[in-house]
């Protein structure tokens, strides 16, 4: 085998080629470690030796708290023991969620701005209505209960409108504007009446109605003149018919009493009541003439009915006059 | 005074004029306006209003009560304002089928106690374009603020009759005011 040849390498400050830099020899985990412990106490021990040497005041041995001795076999056992351990189960078994390392130096983060912002303005908190929460469980039970209606019957009120009802009612709306218009710029009553017309009409009105009530009477028609008039009219007629006979007998050997007697026609219209009662009184007798002065009291207008009492009957107004008759 | 209690006061004989006399202040100036809208003329709605109450003052006691006792004054009202305008039409040689208006807008323009301005007046013009049944639906509307149902019996139309011939009128007349402007 062809020995290396290391002389044409290049030669460290070591004089020692790179392949011979291997370090041929193993030593124990974290060596150096507590050997640098061990000779910084051994230090320790001998300078404090070294005090307890030189001045002989403080010459006293180095002190141990009490009882240190008695229980430090137990303290060295139950050291080794918790070092097995350590050595079977090295893992807690607690978990954390994923990222919760990751984040949770923004979770502090946010919770320090928090703080900070409350210290600038500590009224930030949202504000309810009063009572809000004693009326929330109630408004919640009618909101599920209203859930329960509507999924039971749903939206539909039952209630039906007549055909084109909404084209109508759209037209009427719109009427309904142009009216309000209407009223409002040009109002309402424009006619007017005269001054105390209103309080003239109840009484025309009143006078046309009330005033002229047509009560329920038994109208007869009555002759023109009395019944007794009558009587008179034919008594005196033939009173004086038999005077004009006899004057006409006396007369007819003269012309003028002739005139006289053809004019001599009764005409009673003429002649008043009392002037037939008058002559009446000369040739009737007594029973007659009180009767018929009765009569003549009455005021009779040629114009007017006579009116009767109502609650005599006609058949009986009938008999009476036929029997005056 | 409730109506109930005019009808029973005027069944009774010797309380029948107090009676009529609370139905006159209590729809006198009712009926006259109702009268006054159709016919135009103050003296004309005289008139006429002084023949309806004594109408119904030979006819109240045969009222039957089938109706409101307003309703049926208004009916007679009514009946009464349409014989007029037929009388009218009659004495001015206008055939029946066609409406009073150029009558009754001469009335309007040359009588006296309208206090109304132009446009006011304008309003009463295109009402006398309309039929008189037409009108007399407006008037009730428009005027007085009676319900369908209740020009329904007076008039003795439907309630959709009614409210199409008010749309109609209404439309009429807002044509009118635009073809005038």
């Amino acid at each position: 085998m062809k020995e290396n040849n290391t002389y044409n390498e290049e030669l460290g400050g070591k004089n020692l080629p790179d392949s011979l830099r291997v370090n041929p020899f193993a030593i124990p985990t974290n060596f150096f470690a507590e050997q640098e412990n061990q000779i910084l106490h051994q230090i320790m021990l001998e300078s404090l030796r070294d005090f307890n040497e030189n001045d002989e005041s403080n010459a006293t041995e180095a002190k141990v708290p009490e009882g240190y001795f008695d229980t430090l076999e137990n303290n060295i056992f139950a050291k080794i023991a918790e070092q097995d351990l350590k050595d079977q189960v090295s893992e807690e078994g607690f978990i954390v969620p994923d990222q919760y390392f990751e984040q949770f130096g923004q979770t502090i983060e946010g919770r320090l701005a928090e703080e900070n912002l409350k210290s600038f303005s500590p009224t930030l908190e949202y504000q309810i209505p009063e009572d809000y929460f004693a009326k929330a469980e109630e408004s919640i039970f009618a909101k599920i209960a209203e859930q329960n209606l509507r999924d039971t019957i749903g939206n539909d009120t039952g209630f039906t409108v007549p055909t084109e009802y909404f084209t109508q009612a759209t037209a009427e709306i719109e009427d309904r504007i142009l009216i309000e218009k209407w009223s409002k710029d040009l109002g309402k009553e424009h006619f007017a009446v005269p001054t105390g017309y209103f309080d003239q009409l109840s009484d025309n009105i009143l006078a046309k109605t009330v005033g002229d009530i047509p009560e329920k009477i038994k109208v007869i028609t009555l002759p023109k003149r009395p019944i007794w008039k009558k009587y008179a009219a034919a008594a005196v007629a033939i009173i004086v018919g038999s005077g004009a006979y006899f004057g006409l007998q006396n007369s007819n050997s003269n012309p003028q009493l002739q005139q006289q007697v053809a004019s001599s026609e009764v005409n009673l219209e003429n002649i008043s009541d009392e002037e037939i009662l008058g002559y009446l009184a000369q040739v009737s007798e007594g029973e007659d003439l009180i009767q018929l002065a009765e009569f003549a009291t009455d005021e009779y207008n040629d114009d007017e009915k006579t009116q009767l009492d109502s609650n005599i009957d006609d058949d009986e107004i009938e008999d009476y006059l036929n029997y005056m008759l | 005074m409730e109506d109930a209690q005019i009808i029973s006061m005027f069944a009774d004989e010797s309380s029948r004029e107090a009676a009529f006399k609370q139905l006159l202040k209590k729809y006198q100036q009712k009926i006259y306006w109702h009268v006054r809208r159709m016919v135009i003329d103050h003296d004309d709605a005289d008139d006429v209003t002084q023949d309806i109450f004594v109408k119904v003052w030979r006819n109240l006691d045969k009222f039957r009560e089938d109706s409101q006792l307003y309703t049926w004054l208004y009916r007679i009202a009514t009946n009464e304002c349409i014989t007029f305008l037929n009388k009218k039409k009659q004495k001015n040689n206008v055939s029946l089928d066609d409406d009073n208006s150029s009558y009754l807008s001469e009335t309007l323009a040359d009588g006296s106690y309208f206090n109304g301005d132009k446009a006011q007046m304008k309003l009463q013009q295109a009402l006398l374009t309309l039929p008189e049944k037409q009108r007399l639906v407006f008037n009730m509307k428009y005027f007085e603020d009676l319900k369908y149902d209740e020009i329904s019996s007076i008039l003795g139309t439907s309630v959709g009759a009614l409210k199409a011939s008010y749309h109609l009128a209404v439309k009429k007349i807002e044509h009118f005011f635009n073809s005038q402007d």
